[in-house]
């Protein structure tokens, strides 16, 4: 059973090449473009793992973590975020969000993949 | 004509005096009874007056005494003619002389002339006076008002203070001045009464017909509509009112000028005529209030271009925030597509091909190091780089850093070596940012060194020497990290740029090599931010050893550091910072009781506090974030009545600064503290 993926973010460009590359390793990757589709689709899936996107529309990355990390149910699911270190993120930055690590964009896809593997125990 | 009142009931004397007196060309008139007198003196107002101590039915005595009562001063000449026979000793005190009967024309003409020579003289003198007086209160209320003047820079209070210098000094019925400027066009009218909307226009057209007059020749120096005139009314009384007659009332006009400026104009109305004082108390007026008004005009310039200047910079830092953030995510395509592509996970790569993408992807990855440069930059240039300090050890830090670099130096056939003293004191920093800076160095080393050559990491305790040769703020020790290289080194004549901004140089390797000319300054920007320092050794062809100085993690050192921070974040947030000491000298029972047990701050919740030691004294320092002068006088009270309370039996000393009405950096602000200590105990 390949374990399932979550990649949210607003940008398809981004979304396309992670799952290219997630698909590449073998793994199922489920995709969401905004904080909201993201919150849903984490809790109906439960995936192994979410990439998240810090600027999304509707619910900002930062809060979507928060709200999974502080449900005893989701708390589990290890959770990368994704930011571009902007100004609007930076007002947010100090929010204890919960989340697993950290990756600045421009991220390198090769880095993530090594990441995600270690989050996977592989 | 010279005025003569004669009072007397003697045909005889009137006739004689009659005909003295017109035949000589003086105006002569006559009073033969009391009710006739009263009447006489007020409506002829004669100069001199002659009065026959033979007159029935008055005392004399009181008849003199009401006539100089009437005239309303001394300067009515009184003269009594009597037969020489009853001359009262009280009368004579009351009349300025007397003519005794029989007497010649001669006698009484040369007598009443010498009367009237003394009332000139009186005359003259008495206007003199009041002139003086008058010109005396002028000068009192052009000094008042100049020094009301000279304490202010608000362009409204100085055209106010000028009104009521006006209306003290000239007693104006009606002043009207025009203000002009780039902005608007205002005329301000104070009156006595209301005035009404006819006067009102009638002023607007007056006022523009003079300022087209003072150009008259020349372009004035605003272009406006009399439609453009703002009107401002203000009247002392409210009931009355001031028509368009007023016009014809005396006036007085100048404009509001200097040299380089015109402010505007004013006129003042008034239905009496104003005398040569009063125009020149007004034109000094007019003149004391121009000057001011032309500092308040710079003044003010200079306020709007510090706020364009703060906001421009504002601009900048966000442009390139929002620029950069922009620009990240499209990159992160650009490169993980060429990533992708490279991996040959979406098909096989022609050799060509692979090398095209690769060269694309290099690029890629610099562009992103730029975007990364400039972000860094226009955040330490904005004071926003938010700095998260802590102890560290440089030792296992650096490890990290040589395990990063230790692939691309073994590419070039680069011995990459690591030397940390083994005793190396703890460091107090932003460790991503001494990384940051020390992979900075690292990098460029491999850069810029051939293959087969060296380099070399090292970290050690500074010398006294080296710390002195640099000369940062802290006295608390400090760490020296250095990376040397047998690379191409640095000419001379480019060591004292190698650290600014966009410095490159210019070299065909280094375009080989890339860069954006910003790491090195952003590394200077960081180090100093930690209050160390950098600075290069080189020789072209031999090498290059860059180092840096960062402190170790003394209670010194992290107390200046940590007040640095504090006193930026109250900048940034436009607050208040309260600075406290305490300085304990011969013990340190009260500062440990304190930070042990102190109840006191725990009510501030966001209070810090710090501490250090010597042999026999210690020293408090307590930091109140968003606090003003109340909030540290209570502060100050409150352990005021705790050490008081504890009978120390040596010296505590306190004192507390403000942020930033006492000082605006850190060293300032522990300086005046410092020296403003007060001994309690």
């Amino acid at each position: 059973m390949p374990k399932t993926i979550l990649i949210a973010d607003d940008e398809a460009d981004i979304v396309e090449t992670l799952q290219f590359m997630f698909q590449a390793e073998g793994y199922n990757c489920k995709v969401a473009y905004d904080g909201e589709e993201a919150l849903a689709l984490a809790k109906e899936v439960k995936p192994d793992l979410m990439i998240l996107d810090v600027m999304m529309p509707k619910i900002n990355g930062y809060k979507v973590c928060r709200l999974l990390k502080f449900d005893a149910k989701y708390k589990d699911i290890p959770i990368l975020m994704v930011t571009a270190r902007s100004q609007d993120e930076d007002k947010l930055i100090g929010e204890e969000t919960g989340a697993n690590e950290y990756i600045t964009k421009p991220f390198d896809i090769e880095a993530v993949v090594n990441k995600v593997k270690k989050y996977l125990g592989e | 004509m010279e005025k003569i009142l004669l009072i007397t009931q003697d045909d005889n004397l009137t006739q004689k005096c009659s005909d003295v007196f017109v035949q000589n060309d003086y105006k002569f008139e006559l009073a033969k009874d009391k009710q006739e007198i009263d009447f006489v003196v007020t409506q002829f107002a004669p100069d001199v007056v002659l009065v026959d101590m033979d007159f029935d039915g008055v005392d004399v005595q009181v008849l003199c005494n009401n006539l100089k009562l009437y005239s309303q001063s001394d300067d009515i000449q009184l003269l009594l003619i009597t037969d020489g026979k009853k001359i009262l000793p009280d009368a004579l005190s009351r009349v300025d002389g007397y003519v005794v009967k029989p007497f010649s024309n001669e006698v009484l003409l040369s007598s009443v002339n010498a009367h009237l020579r003394t009332k000139k003289r009186l005359d003259m003198i008495f206007s003199k006076t009041s002139e003086l007086a008058r010109s005396l209160y002028q000068l009192n209320v052009m000094y008042d008002t100049s020094s009301q003047l000279a304490g202010t820079l608000d362009k409204q209070k100085l055209i106010d203070v000028m009104r009521e210098g006006f209306e003290r000094s000239i007693s104006f019925a009606m002043c009207a001045i025009l203000l002009v400027s780039d902005d608007d066009v205002t005329l301000v009218i104070n009156s006595l009464h209301p005035v009404s909307e006819r006067l009102e226009a009638a002023i607007k057209l007056r006022m523009m017909l003079n300022y087209k007059n003072l150009f008259h020749d020349r372009k004035c120096p605003f272009d406006f509509n009399i439609d453009d005139i703002q009107v401002s009314k203000a009247s002392k009384h409210s009931d009355g009112n001031f028509d368009i007659k007023i016009v014809d009332f005396d006036t007085l006009f100048s404009p509001i000028s200097t040299a380089d400026n015109f402010f505007g104009m004013v006129e003042v109305f008034r239905d009496e005529k104003f005398s040569q004082e009063d125009a020149t108390c007004f034109q000094t007026l007019v003149k004391q209030v121009s000057l001011p008004l032309e500092s308040a005009n710079l003044y003010e310039e200079l306020q709007n271009t510090n706020k364009k200047l703060e906001k421009l910079e504002q601009l900048k830092s966000e442009f390139i925030s929002i620029v950069s953030h922009e620009l990240r995510t499209p990159l992160t395509a650009i490169k993980n597509s060429l990533k992708i592509i490279l991996s040959g996970k979406s098909g096989e790569l022609p050799a060509p091909m692979a090398n095209f993408l690769n060269m694309a992807s290099r690029n890629v990855t610099r562009l992103s190091g730029i975007i990364n440069d400039l972000l860094d930059l226009s955040k330490i240039e904005a004071g926003k780089m938010d700095f998260r300090f802590e102890k560290f050890n440089a030792k296992t830090s650096f490890e990290d850093v040589y395990a990063t670099f230790l692939a691309s130096a073994q590419e070039k056939n680069i011995n990459l070596n690591l030397d940390l003293s083994q005793n190396l004191d703890d460091a107090y920093g932003d460790l991503d940012r001494i990384e940051q800076v020390l992979s900075n160095l690292v990098s460029n080393a491999v850069k810029f060194t051939p293959e087969e050559g060296e380099i070399k990491i090292s970290a050690k305790d500074a010398t006294d020497e080296e710390i002195k040769k640099c000369n940062p703020a802290l006295k608390g020790g400090y760490v020296k990290i250095s990376v040397k290289d047998t690379g191409i080194g640095i000419a001379a004549d480019d060591l004292p740029k190698v650290f600014d901004k966009f410095q490159q140089i210019e070299s065909a390797l280094v375009r080989k090599v890339g860069g954006t000319g910003l790491g090195l300054s952003i590394a200077r920007q960081l180090v100093e931010a930690h209050r160390g320092c950098i600075w290069v050794d080189s020789e072209v062809g031999l090498g290059s050893e860059f180092s840096f100085l960062i402190p170790t993690a003394t209670e010194e050192n992290i107390f200046i550091l940590e007040i640095d921070k504090l006193i930026q974040n109250a900048k940034q947030n436009h607050a208040g910072l309260a600075l406290v000491e305490v300085l304990e000298e011969g013990g340190q029972a009260f500062i440990d009781e304190f930070v042990g047990n102190s109840n006191i701050v725990t009510k501030y919740d966001k209070a810090r506090i710090f501490t250090q030691s010597s042999s026999n004294s210690a020293t408090m320092h307590i930091v109140l974030p968003d606090a003003n002068k109340m909030a540290l006088d209570i502060l100050l009270q409150k352990i005021k009545e705790l050490i008081i309370s504890q009978n120390f039996t040596y010296n505590i000393k306190l004192g507390g600064v403000i942020y930033p009405d006492d000082a605006i950096n850190s060293d300032e602000l522990l300086q005046r503290v410092a020296e403003n200590l007060i001994e309690l105990v």
